[in-house]
């Protein structure tokens, strides 16, 4: 247990286990000719059955080792950590193995990780530890300053300050860099732009990195849907009377299109709302993060191809890339991969092929060759 | 094989990017041949990724097939909106004049790439149905790796392989699958020339990347000479739609001694000015659903 | 088995290839419908077949989309005629209603062919019903697809139906969802069409000016097709008194995109007006659009400029017109200038002789000398229009240094251009001068790196041929020509064969038989096959030119040509032997005219 830590094994409620298995029973329309009554047509008058049943949250606690807290005085956060350890010195493995570490998108949190967390953990290679968190402003972490003060401040989500946080965490919980663990950096969205901005303050502090894999967000794509973002809010409702009614919200409209991760991950992203309606609001107001998205994504892509580490990028549905990534990788400087059937939550939709995905690439970049130079080696 | 008049019918209709039937395509396919080693004089060709016009265009900087001879390197499909006009027309070329065309596999000759990166998508919109994209794909498995001009100038799509030291390993690969994910045919059709010496892991995720001690040391071993040790070329202009870039071609004379031909995207109607702002509500995508789930990585 | 289960056989199957899991499969039972009713009979066809496809159909966009065209495809036939037409609107109207609006569209383009079919009866009794329940729909998709269905329905109805028809558009005009606004701003001007000229002003008005104060600027984009709909039904005192606070708003709509689609549509609307409010009001707005501050505003303008200026009087595109298109060859853009470039010469006829010379000469001159190729492409490929005003001796000699500039242009498109130009400039400069100032550049253009400008060049030569006589070519061209033969290229010994080719069928008996023919036989022994096989599409064409030529030249045809063709024809190369094997052929069949000669040449 690295300093300044604290173990909390409080992975909230056990219940909602009955709704496990329910997952693919929801109330999607079946193609069924044997009730002439259920037509198409009726499918787009969209009749909701308040029925929330199969939206039962669930635990994480299955997903990782340990939930804790770290104190990071230097950036005045009170992170939450969810943390599977590496098996050190195992097999023919003779270090300390390696650490996925993952960045959770704007309004999202580190739980959004929780299903790729097993997914990676059943692909069985025990030297593979995995580590997400919640950002700033996000799922259980809190600022220091207002824990004191019980004052809600303004978060300052900008772009060098959450790259600065996890370069601040992964320091506390991996304090001496040549014994630390090597990192495997991934981060989904905005969380794509701060691990980039990471790694080259890690390489510099003397972390082993072995990748930056980037998930479905491209520069180009990103700044030109900046101006939609605000209509794009709009409809999304402000809070919701329970918590399975969000959940419930984020897989009907196929936000997150797997029952059991939404289950997993949609609860840390909501709050109690002081007023009765909407009992639940946003834990992170989207909104109050609209001054920084402008500097999220300014040269992402540039900077991406600039790490000095092995490249990933996993896009859903179809490739889009913007024209520096698209020369780039016609220049072969980073990996593609685009999945099909999956939407923006890629991790969550189909956290399985995207484990796949990872351990691959981990493997191509991490096995030593004789003779044969790693990506951003000299 | 297919008469020679109808075989030339079929060109002057693909000429004009008009899709072949489905039996005239499956028709072409039948019969294909190894290629042989490569004389000069010969135009060589880059990437030309589906865009048809680009290809016209070359034809018309570089003369028309067969009076000018051609070897393409392969990557003839996906991205651009004519990828079946485009690996059409090459491959009722090669049929029709086979001494005077040459076509290798480039990477993107693959089942798996090409379901991600559009050929497969516009076979189905096209042809409403996968066939053609099954015939072709099963034809790239027959397509030669490499080419050599005139036993001095060895070409290829990708580069070279750490388990590749001579020409005769090349010629001991049975080349007739599925590009594998690794291997040395993998890396002849994924590597990459880079800067640093020696060899590295390919940023692409597959393939090595080497350096020109490498390329020297090939060269060196395998008799082979030209000024320079390495030469890329890209033959699609404004790379899909958007990257600006010129295209290049380079002809290679009787007497060994080349040069370059640089040349910009032609006018076309009909595909999309992404250079330019259209109001939104003029431009209307459709594309049909398409079936199958696929995960690949590429270049 | 007994004969019912027979009888049900192919509906039984399309129920079974319908719930098939395989997409493909429930598209093919579609596209089959019509065999499937035809099997059937009308009766069981409107009994079974057409119930079945109304109630229980529920999959992928693209079966729906391939159902929606099938029962506008003369399904009506297989239903026993037009008098049961009006059942196909059931199934078409639920497709009517879904949310992909490419199955919506083809839905409403369906019910709009039967629609055609339909007695006045059945459109009062059931295409009305439709159009009312679209039109009042709780899913805005519906009223959508309601408001298309207007322009058919309207003029079949009765008149108490007309008025509430012109009611429930107003409805969808007035439409708390974009996207039905849209529809019906889209609609709008057909459906005017079919109005009397009463409703224009008392109902049309009225929606037109809802609609093009809309909010979203997406609406009122679309209502510049409605507002010309509009005055072409009103005369013009009609339009000045209702329409002249529209035009104005339109043009000065803080949307850019409204304001392109005004440009766009400029000279429509400026002929839908009358020449009165052209001259007061549209002159200024047309040079409003010309100065907008947006790019793609003053593109879609420029492309208006001909058209526009014809409906004024030359002192009025002098004084507003031109000194706009001045701005214009100086305009930021690029693309503002390209447009500008296709479009300037249309105004030479326009303004006649003296004030093209005086005015537009320098702004050809100028944008000539652009640096965005496709702008000095554009003027050149135009520069005819321009010739037949003020004559070629003027144009020549203003020119003529731009265009031996542009000659060596590093792009290939404007080297072609120029070249194309040639022949026209030769016939009007006479042989002197144009040995003189273009004759070398003419010959340069062989050696270009450019396949498609050496090919050109040939042509251009064989043209000049046509304009200054074969003896000028034996002493000009022809020497040149011949010297490139012995090129150590391959690619420029082929220009020396495509231009042979090319000019043969210009040439004399005796200019091919001193000058040419040792040359393109020496070549029958280049080592490049290429060559060779080209030497024999030579050959064949030189025969042929020959055996036209009188009992000489087909004794030389005979003589030196046979003999070359025969050696080819036992080439080592593949391609080389097919190509003298066919020109052995041709050669052999004899006399053919000059045109099939010609003829030859564009198949080569």
């Amino acid at each position: 247990m690295p300093p300044g830590s604290e173990e909390h094994e409080d992975f909230e409620d056990e219940e909602g286990e009955e709704g496990a298995d329910q997952d693919d029973i929801g109330p999607l329309p079946s193609r069924s000719m044997d009730s002439p009554g259920s037509t198409r047509f009726a499918r787009n008058r969209k009749s909701r059955v308040a029925d929330f049943s199969a939206f039962a949250p669930l635990s994480a606690a299955q997903h990782f080792a340990q939930a804790f807290e770290v104190n990071v005085p230097t950036r005045d956060l009170l992170s939450r950590v969810y943390y599977t350890p590496p098996k050190v010195n195992v097999g023919a493995n003779e270090g300390p193995g390696t650490v996925v570490v993952c960045h959770h998108g704007a309004g999202y949190s580190g739980l959004s990780f929780a299903c790729l967390a097993s997914a990676v953990k059943d692909a069985g290679e025990e030297e593979l530890g995995f580590l997400a968190f919640d950002a700033r402003g996000h799922g259980k972490t809190t600022l220091l300053s207002s824990a004191e003060s019980g004052e809600p401040e303004p978060v300052d989500f900008s772009l060098a300050t959450l790259a600065e946080d996890l370069v601040g965490l992964l320091k506390t919980v991996f304090p001496d860099p040549s014994i630390s663990p090597t990192l495997l950096m991934v981060g989904h969205s905005m969380g794509g732009s701060v691990v980039v901005s990471a790694v080259p303050i890690l390489l510099s502090s003397g972390y082993r990195i072995v990748g930056a894999a980037v998930l479905d967000v491209v520069e180009g794509t990103a700044v030109e849907a900046l101006p939609f973002m605000h209509s794009f809010l709009d409809k999304r409702p402000e809070g919701f009377q329970s918590v399975e009614e969000a959940i419930s919200w984020h897989v009907s409209g196929n936000t997150i299109r797997n029952a059991v991760s939404a289950r997993t991950s949609v609860p840390s992203t909501l709050v109690a709302s002081p007023s009765s309606d909407p009992a639940w609001r946003w834990r992170t107001p989207l909104r109050s993060t609209a001054p920084f998205w402008d500097g999220w994504y300014g040269g992402l892509s540039s900077k991406f191809l600039a790490v000095r580490t092995a490249r990933l990028l996993i896009l859903a549905g179809a490739e889009r890339l913007d024209k520096t990534l698209m020369i780039g990788q016609m220049q072969g400087k980073f990996q593609l991969v685009v999945l099909g059937d999956v939407g923006h939550m890629l991790h969550e939709d189909d956290p399985e092929r995207v484990a796949e995905v990872l351990v691959e690439f981990w493997k191509r970049n991490d096995r030593v060759i004789a003779g044969i130079k790693k990506v951003g080696d000299l | 094989m297919a008469d020679i008049g109808e075989v030339d019918g079929w060109i002057a209709q693909l000429s004009q990017c008009k899709q072949l039937s489905e039996a005239q395509t499956r028709e072409i396919l039948m019969e294909e041949s190894n290629v042989q080693p490569v004389r000069c004089p010969v135009t060589v060709c880059g990437d030309i990724h589906g865009q048809f016009h680009d290809l016209s265009e070359l034809f018309r900087i570089g003369g028309n097939s067969p009076d000018t001879n051609y070897l393409f390197m392969g990557d003839y499909v996906d991205r651009g909106y004519y990828s079946v006009e485009t690996v059409t027309l090459l491959v009722a070329l090669k049929l029709r004049y086979r001494d005077r065309v040459t076509i290798l596999r480039g990477n993107h000759e693959s089942r798996q790439i090409t379901q991600v990166y559009g050929f497969y998508d516009e076979c189905l919109r096209k042809y409403g149905n996968a066939n053609v994209w099954r015939f072709f794909t099963d034809l790239f498995d027959f397509l030669p790796l490499t080419a050599l001009i005139d036993n001095q100038i060895f070409c290829l799509h990708g580069g070279l392989s750490p388990s590749i030291d001579t020409l005769d390993h090349v010629r001991g690969i049975d080349r007739v699958q599925e590009v594998p994910h690794e291997g040395p045919m993998c890396d002849l059709l994924w590597s990459d020339p880079d800067d640093r010496c020696g060899w590295g892991i390919s940023p692409r995720g597959a393939g090595y990347t080497f350096g020109q001690d490498i390329s020297e040391a090939f060269n060196h071993n395998n008799g082979l000479t030209l000024d320079r040790n390495v030469v890329t070329i890209f033959s699609a202009p404004n790379y899909c739609y958007r990257c600006g870039n010129q295209a290049a071609i380079m002809e290679i004379d009787e007497k060994l001694s080349y040069s370059f031909l640089q040349f910009d995207p032609a006018p076309r109607a009909g595909e999309p000015l992404v250079s330019r702002r259209v109001p939104d509500y003029f431009l209307v995508s459709y594309s049909l659903p398409t079936q199958s789930p696929r995960t690949v990585s590429d270049p | 088995m007994d004969n019912s289960g027979d009888e049900l056989y192919p509906i039984a199957i399309l129920i079974d290839e319908l719930r098939s899991e395989d997409v493909q499969l429930r598209l093919n039972a579609i596209h089959r419908v019509s065999t499937i009713a035809l099997a059937l009979g009308p009766q069981r066809a409107r009994d079974e077949l057409i119930p079945f496809l109304q109630d229980s159909l529920d999959d992928e966009d693209e079966v729906l989309l391939a159902l929606a065209e099938e029962l506008g495809r003369g399904m009506d036939e297989y239903i026993g005629g037009k008098d049961w037409a009006h059942l196909l609107l059931g199934p078409l109207e639920n497709l009517a209603t879904v949310e992909e609006t490419l199955v919506r569209d083809k839905a409403t383009e369906s019910i709009t062919k039967i629609s055609t079919l339909l007695s006045p009866a059945q459109v009062e009794e059931f295409f009305v019903p439709l159009l009312r329940r679209l039109s009042t729909a709780d899913w805005f998709t519906s009223r959508t697809s309601g408001a298309s269905l207007y322009p058919p329905a309207y003029p079949q109805s009765s008149d108490a139906t007309k008025d509430e028809l012109r009611k429930l558009f107003l409805g969808l005009a007035s439409d708390d969802t974009p996207m039905v606004r849209r529809a019906a701003a889209k609609w709008l001007g057909p459906f005017v069409k079919t109005f009397s000229k009463q409703h224009v002003i008392s109902d049309a008005l009225p929606i037109y000016r809802k609609l093009s104060s809309d909010d979203q600027d997406s609406v009122r984009l679309l209502t510049v097709e409605d507002l010309i709909a509009i005055a072409e039904k009103l005369d013009p005192a009609e339009v000045k008194e209702q329409l002249l606070s529209s035009i104005r708003a339109e043009v000065g709509d803080k949307s850019w995109r409204v304001r392109y689609m005004v440009a766009t549509h400029f000279v429509k609307l400026a002929e839908a007006v009358g020449v009165d409010i052209v001259r007061e009001e549209l002159v200024g707005a047309f040079v409003q659009l010309l100065k907008d501050n947006e790019a793609e505003v003053r593109t879609a303008a420029a492309g208006q400029i001909p058209g526009f200026a014809k409906l004024l009087p030359p002192e009025v595109i002098l004084a507003r017109i031109l000194p706009c298109v001045r701005d214009l060859s100086l305009d930021a853009s690029q693309h503002v200038r390209a447009a500008l470039g296709t479009q300037i010469s249309g105004l030479a006829p326009l303004l006649g002789r003296e004030a093209t010379t005086e005015h537009l000469l320098p702004l050809f001159l100028h944008m000539l000398k652009d640096e965005f190729p496709d702008v000095r492409l554009n003027i050149i490929s135009k520069l005819e229009l321009v010739n037949t005003v003020i004559g070629i001796d003027c144009l020549a000699q203003s020119l003529l240094p731009a265009i031996v500039e542009l000659a060596e242009d590093k792009q290939w498109r404007v080297r072609q251009a120029i070249i194309e130009y040639i022949p026209l400039l030769a016939t009007q400069l006479g042989v002197k001068f144009f040995d003189e100032q273009l004759g070398n550049l003419c010959m340069s253009w062989l050696g270009d790196n450019v396949y498609s400008i050496r090919e050109s060049a040939t042509i251009n030569l064989r043209k000049l041929t046509e304009v200054f006589g074969v003896e000028w070519a034996r002493g000009t061209i022809v020497p040149k020509v011949l010297q490139m033969g012995s090129h150590p290229n391959y690619l420029f010994r082929m220009t020396t064969i495509f231009a042979i080719t090319t000019i043969a069928p210009t040439l004399t008996l005796e200019i091919i038989r001193d000058n040419v023919l040792a040359t393109v036989i020496a070549l029958v022994k280049d080592p490049i096959p290429n060559i060779r096989f080209n030497v024999a599409k030579s050959l064949e064409v030189l025969a042929l030119t020959l055996a036209n030529k009188g009992a000489e030249g087909h004794d030389v045809a005979q003589r030196r040509i046979v003999p070359a063709v025969e050696t080819l024809r036992n080439d080592p190369d593949a391609d080389v032997r097919y190509f003298a094997g066919r020109a052995l052929e041709r050669a052999r069949a004899g006399e053919i005219s000059e045109t099939t000669i010609f003829g030859v040449l564009w198949v080569l």
